[in-house]
C-alpha cells in the first residue's frame, strides 16, 4: 500500500515536470508562423546624475589615486519590446549604439534572458555609463576627422553633452540596434534605431 | 521491479524537462566599445558574439553549447581586472580578449590561473610559452608581420628601384614612442632591416591621436627615406600619408595590422595608394572557405549595420573565437575542458590547422607559440587591398627562426 502511494505521488511529480515543460508552449513557432518582436526605444533617462568635474593627474585628490578621473555621465533606455506572436519568445541578447550629436561613444550589451509572453509588451531597461576619459578617446580618435571638419573641439563637446545631459537639450541616438530572439529552436533578429527626444 | 520502474519515469520525466538542458561552456568576452579603440573594437566585438553563434549552431563544445557573456571594458584597466574576477566566478573556462591594456595587465594573472587569453594584441612578447603560455592568438604577431612586410618591400618594390645596385635604400619608423602596441615590433623591424642591408633613419614620434603630423613627415625630409613603417592605427597613418604626400616627401609606405584596414583608403585616398602591409586574416568579404558564413551571420544578428561598416576586424574575432573553440573541442574529446586541457590538449595539438579566413595556416608547440612564419602581404591598388605575396620568414631563414621568438 505505502509502495503505490509512493508509486502515485512519483508519476504525480513527473506529470508535473511534463505539464511544466509544456507550459506557455501550446503553439508551436514555426518558420511561417513566426514574426520577429519589434523593438521600439519608449524612452531614455538620467536615472542618476553627477554633474560635470574632471581633474587630471597633476592633481592629488583628498583620498585614492590621481588619474583622468571624471563624472560619469549615465543614460537609461527604457525599450517596449513586442511580441506579435501568439506562443512566447526568449529574448537572448540586445545590442546598441548610443551616439551623441552623430558621434558614436558607446555600443551597450544587454545579456539578460528575458521571456516576452505572446501577444505582450515586455519593457527592458538597458544603462549605459560614459567616462569622460573614454569618451574623449572615442572622439579624438575614430572621430578625429570629423571634429576637425566641423571645427570642434573634443573637450568642448563633453563639457557641453555632461553639463545639458538633463535637459535633453541635444538629441541622443540609439543605431545599430539588434535584439536576438528564440522560439522552438529557432531565431530571429529585430534591427531598431531611434532618437530621443 | 518496482524501483526500476520509478528510476524510468523519473529519467523520462527529467529529460522532457525544461531543466533538463546541455551542460553549458561558459566564455568570457572583454571588449572596448566605448574607448579609444571602439572605432575597431566595436567590430570586433561583433564579430566574436557572430562566430560564437555559429559555433553554437554547429554543435558548439561536442554537443554542449558555448555561452558567452561579453562585456566593454572601454579600455579601462581597473575594469578589465574586475570584469575577470566575474568571468571567474561565473566558471569560465577561456577568455576571449581585446587589446594590449587588458592583455599585459591580465597576463600575470592569466598564467597564474591558468586561464587561456585569446586576444587580439598580437605582439611578438607573447610568443614564448617558457613566460606567457596562456596568452594566445591565432595570428601571426606583430613581429613576424613587420618582417614579412619589409621583406615583401624589398623583394618587390626596391629590385624595380633605380637606385638598386648603386646604393643601400633608407628605412624609418613612424609610431607612437609610448604605445606598447606601436613600438612592440620596433626591435623586429629594425634588426630586418639590417638584415636585408637598410640605412635606417631617426624614428619619428607620433600621437595615435595625430590629424597634422607635418612636422614630423619634415622629421624625414632631410634622410629622404624610400620606405617608412608606420606602427600606430588607421587614423593617424592615415594623416601621415596625407601630410607626406602634400609635403612630396617621396617615401612609400608600410603598415601594421591596424593601421591597415578598409578604412585607410577612405581616409587618405590617393596618398595611401601603394602602402603595403600583412594581414593576419582576409578581409571583410574576400574570398575565402568561410566568408560566406562570416558575412551571413553578420547580416543575420547586426542587420542594423550596413555591410559596408564591417571591417578586418569581424575576420580577426572570428580566427580567434574559431581557433578557441578548435582547441575546446579537442581539450573536451580529451576530457580536459579546463584552462591547462585547452591549452595543452588543444592549442598545442594544433597542426597547420586551417580556419579558412586566408590567415596563416596555426601551429601551436609546447616551445613557442607563434602559429606560422608564412605571411600574406597585400598592397593598396585603385583603393582596394590586393595580395602582393605570402612571406615566408620562417623558410626564409630557418637558422634566425628560432632566435626571434618573443621580441
Amino acid at each position: 500500500m505505502k509502495t503505490k502511494s509512493i508509486v502515485a505521488i512519483l508519476f504525480g511529480v513527473a506529470a508535473a515536470f511534463l505539464i511544466a515543460g509544456c507550459a506557455g508552449h501550446s503553439t508551436k513557432a514555426s518558420e511561417a508562423s513566426y514574426k520577429t518582436p519589434e523593438v521600439i526605444l519608449s524612452h531614455a533617462e538620467v536615472p542618476s546624475y553627477f554633474g560635470m568635474w574632471f581633474y587630471d593627474a597633476k592633481v592629488q585628490p583628498v583620498r585614492g589615486k590621481p588619474g583622468n578621473n571624471g563624472s560619469p555621465l549615465i543614460y537609461a533606455f527604457i525599450f517596449n519590446i513586442k511580441n506579435p506572436n501568439d506562443f512566447p519568445v526568449l529574448m537572448d541578447n540586445l545590442r546598441f549604439t548610443v551616439a551623441l550629436e552623430g558621434f558614436d561613444l558607446s555600443t551597450v550589451n544587454s545579456q539578460e534572458q528575458t521571456w516576452v509572453p505572446g501577444g505582450k509588451t515586455t519593457q527592458l531597461r538597458v544603462p549605459c555609463v560614459l567616462g569622460m576619459a573614454e569618451a574623449s578617446g572615442a572622439l579624438m580618435l575614430a572621430g578625429g576627422y570629423k571634429l576637425k571638419e566641423k571645427n570642434l573641439k573634443a573637450w568642448d563637446l563633453i563639457e557641453k553633452w555632461w553639463t545639458a545631459a538633463p535637459d535633453f537639450s541635444f538629441p541622443i541616438e540609439v543605431r545599430d540596434g539588434s535584439a536576438v530572439f528564440k522560439a522552438d529552436g529557432l531565431t530571429k533578429v529585430a534591427a531598431f534605431k531611434a532618437k530621443y527626444p | 521491479m518496482k524501483a526500476r520502474a520509478l528510476v524510468m519515469v523519473l529519467a523520462i520525466a527529467f529529460a522532457f524537462s525544461p531543466g533538463a538542458m546541455a551542460q553549458e561552456v561558459v566564455i568570457g568576452a572583454l571588449n572596448d566599445m566605448t574607448g579609444a579603440t571602439s572605432d575597431v573594437g566595436k567590430d570586433y566585438a561583433l564579430g566574436v558574439a557572430e562566430a560564437v553563434n555559429y559555433c553554437n549552431d554547429n554543435g558548439g563544445v561536442n554537443g554542449k553549447p558555448i555561452k558567452l557573456i561579453q562585456f566593454d571594458y572601454g579600455y579601462r584597466v581597473p575594469e578589465a581586472l574586475t570584469k575577470y574576477k566575474l568571468f571567474q566566478r561565473m566558471k569560465a573556462v577561456a577568455i576571449e580578449g581585446w587589446g594590449t591594456g587588458d592583455t599585459e595587465a591580465l597576463a600575470p594573472t592569466v598564467t597564474a590561473d591558468k586561464m587561456p587569453y585569446v586576444s587580439a594584441s598580437y605582439s611578438g612578447h607573447l610568443t614564448d610559452p617558457k613566460k606567457t603560455p596562456y596568452n594566445l592568438f591565432a595570428a601571426t604577431d606583430y613581429s613576424t608581420n613587420a618582417r614579412a612586410t619589409l621583406t615583401a618591400w624589398h623583394d618587390t618594390r626596391w629590385k624595380q628601384h633605380a637606385d638598386n645596385g648603386k646604393r643601400k635604400p633608407r628605412f624609418a619608423c613612424v609610431y607612437m614612442f609610448a604605445s606598447p602596441y606601436a613600438s612592440a615590433p620596433i626591435k623586429a623591424i629594425k634588426d630586418q632591416a639590417t638584415l636585408l642591408g637598410f640605412d635606417i633613419g631617426p624614428d619619428q614620434d607620433v600621437s595615435l591621436f595625430a590629424i597634422d603630423t607635418k612636422s614630423q613627415v619634415l622629421g624625414l625630409k632631410e634622410f629622404k627615406p624610400d620606405v617608412v613603417w608606420h606602427g600606430n592605427t588607421t587614423m593617424s597613418v592615415s594623416a601621415f600619408m596625407r601630410d607626406a604626400y602634400a609635403l612630396g616627401l617621396g617615401a612609400q609606405h608600410i603598415v601594421n595590422l591596424w593601421g591597415l584596414d578598409e578604412n585607410l583608403p577612405r581616409l587618405a585616398e590617393k596618398a595611401a595608394e601603394g602602402a603595403m602591409g600583412a594581414t593576419v586574416c582576409a578581409f571583410y568579404g574576400e574570398k575565402t572557405p568561410l566568408m560566406p558564413k562570416v558575412v551571413e551571420y553578420a547580416k543575420k544578428f547586426n542587420p542594423g549595420v550596413p555591410s559596408e561598416k564591417r571591417l578586418i576586424r569581424t575576420v580577426q574575432a572570428w580566427s580567434n573565437v574559431l581557433a578557441l573553440w578548435e582547441a575546446m573541442k579537442r581539450a573536451d574529446k580529451a576530457g580536459a575542458l579546463n584552462g591547462e586541457g585547452i591549452l595543452k590538449k588543444g592549442f598545442e595539438t594544433m597542426q597547420d590547422f586551417d580556419l579558412g579566413l586566408g590567415g596563416a595556416k596555426l601551429t601551436y608547440t609546447a616551445t613557442d607559440h607563434r602559429v606560422s612564419g608564412s605571411v600574406p602581404v597585400y598592397e593598396i591598388k585603385d583603393g582596394k587591398f590586393k595580395l602582393v605575396q605570402v612571406t615566408d620568414i620562417k623558410s626564409r631563414w630557418p637558422d634566425k627562426w628560432p632566435s626571434w621568438m618573443g621580441w
